[in-house]
């Protein structure tokens, strides 16, 4: 479960961010999350709903944006969206190692809304 | 009124920040620093206690030891000489870089050739979190099945070596070496793959060989 100590990084950041917004409210935040990253949505959905109330961003949204796998092939440098994570074919060549991830690895915050409503 | 801001910041960031500055310290310091991660029972902490023991001579080594609860694992890898350093996590299911920054204030660093992080046992959350190490190595047992590689891809997909431990189980288990080798080497082709017995000694010489070249590679 290390959704928990990720949500606390997200929480870190936001902190930083928000020092921009002084006084306002943090509303939502959106977050992109890979298929390859390793962290699955609904336990960093439940880490969020867990850590949030009684806290300074107490009521935020988080949304997260699920990002397919994109991949360059090792042999003929095609570039595809696999249906598995687990084993790619090039749709083109057949091969089946040594490609390159071009997105679908990646845990970012987009974006924040913020209000001004207190 | 609201409004949206784009703003764009990996995740794991302070992570990553702090494993740089541990990477850093490491190379002007020439330190082999060594991720060890397995499941439970695989065998990290007797591969450690012979490692530590039949190097002694030839390196010095120190390991931090990251654990949910208790010291014995550091206690045995005190026993053979080595500096051993405790982390518990109290429940957290994986090391990270400010737990071994600050585990590190305990060690005397200087003239030190190899430290070994081992990691929580768990084959999934210690994959995410880079904790200033030159590589990640990754233990196998063969009681443990040898579809693990398929199972849990992240972590062999990022290790350098996977060690295959307590080889000499083999003849009381179903365990097809060629078959998690050939799993492992489907998710990342670079990786070096070495039937081990921490527990015997068998095949040792390899491991040691790769240490010494990669501890030889940092100065």
């Amino acid at each position: 479960m290390h959704e928990m100590s990720i949500v606390e990084s997200i929480l870190g950041i936001l902190r930083e961010e928000m020092v921009k917004y002084d006084g306002q409210k943090l509303k939502k935040v959106t977050l992109k999350n890979g298929r390859l990253a390793g962290v699955v949505t609904e336990s960093l959905q439940f880490a969020w709903e867990a850590l949030i109330p009684g806290g300074e961003f107490d009521g935020a949204e988080l949304e997260i944006i699920e990002v397919p796998v994109k991949v360059a092939c090792g042999e003929c440098g095609e570039v595809f969206s696999p249906e598995h994570t687990r084993c790619m074919p090039c749709p083109k060549c057949e091969a089946l190692l040594g490609h390159k991830v071009l997105e679908g690895k990646e845990l970012l915050i987009d974006s924040i809304e913020v209000d001004d409503q207190q | 009124m609201s409004k949206e801001v784009t703003i764009v910041r990996n995740v794991l960031e302070a992570n990553d920040r702090l494993a740089d500055e541990l990477q850093k310290n490491f190379r002007v310091k020439k330190i082999l620093c060594l991720n060890l991660m397995s499941s439970p029972g695989a065998g990290k902490t007797t591969l450690l206690e012979r490692t530590l023991s039949d190097l002694r001579d030839e390196f010095k080594m120190a390991v931090i030891e990251g654990d949910l609860q208790t010291d014995n694992d550091a206690q045995r890898v005190a026993a053979t000489g080595a500096q051993a350093v405790q982390i518990n996590t109290e429940g957290g299911c994986h090391l990270d870089s400010g737990m071994v920054m600050d585990a590190l204030k305990a060690i005397d660093t200087e003239g030190l050739d190899i430290l070994f992080v081992e990691n929580v046992g768990n084959l999934v959350c210690p994959a995410e979190f880079n904790v200033g190490e030159d590589y990640k190595v990754t233990l196998l047992s063969v009681a443990e099945g040898d579809d693990k590689p398929e199972k849990y891809p992240f972590m062999f997909h990022i290790s350098a070596v996977m060690l295959l431990n307590k080889v000499d189980l083999l003849p009381y288990v179903d365990f097809d070496l060629k078959k998690a080798e050939n799993h492992a080497k489907k998710l990342n082709k670079d990786i070096e793959v070495m039937p081990i017995s921490a527990r015997t000694g068998e095949n040792l010489e390899q491991w040691y060989d790769w240490l010494r070249k990669k501890r030889a590679e940092k100065l």
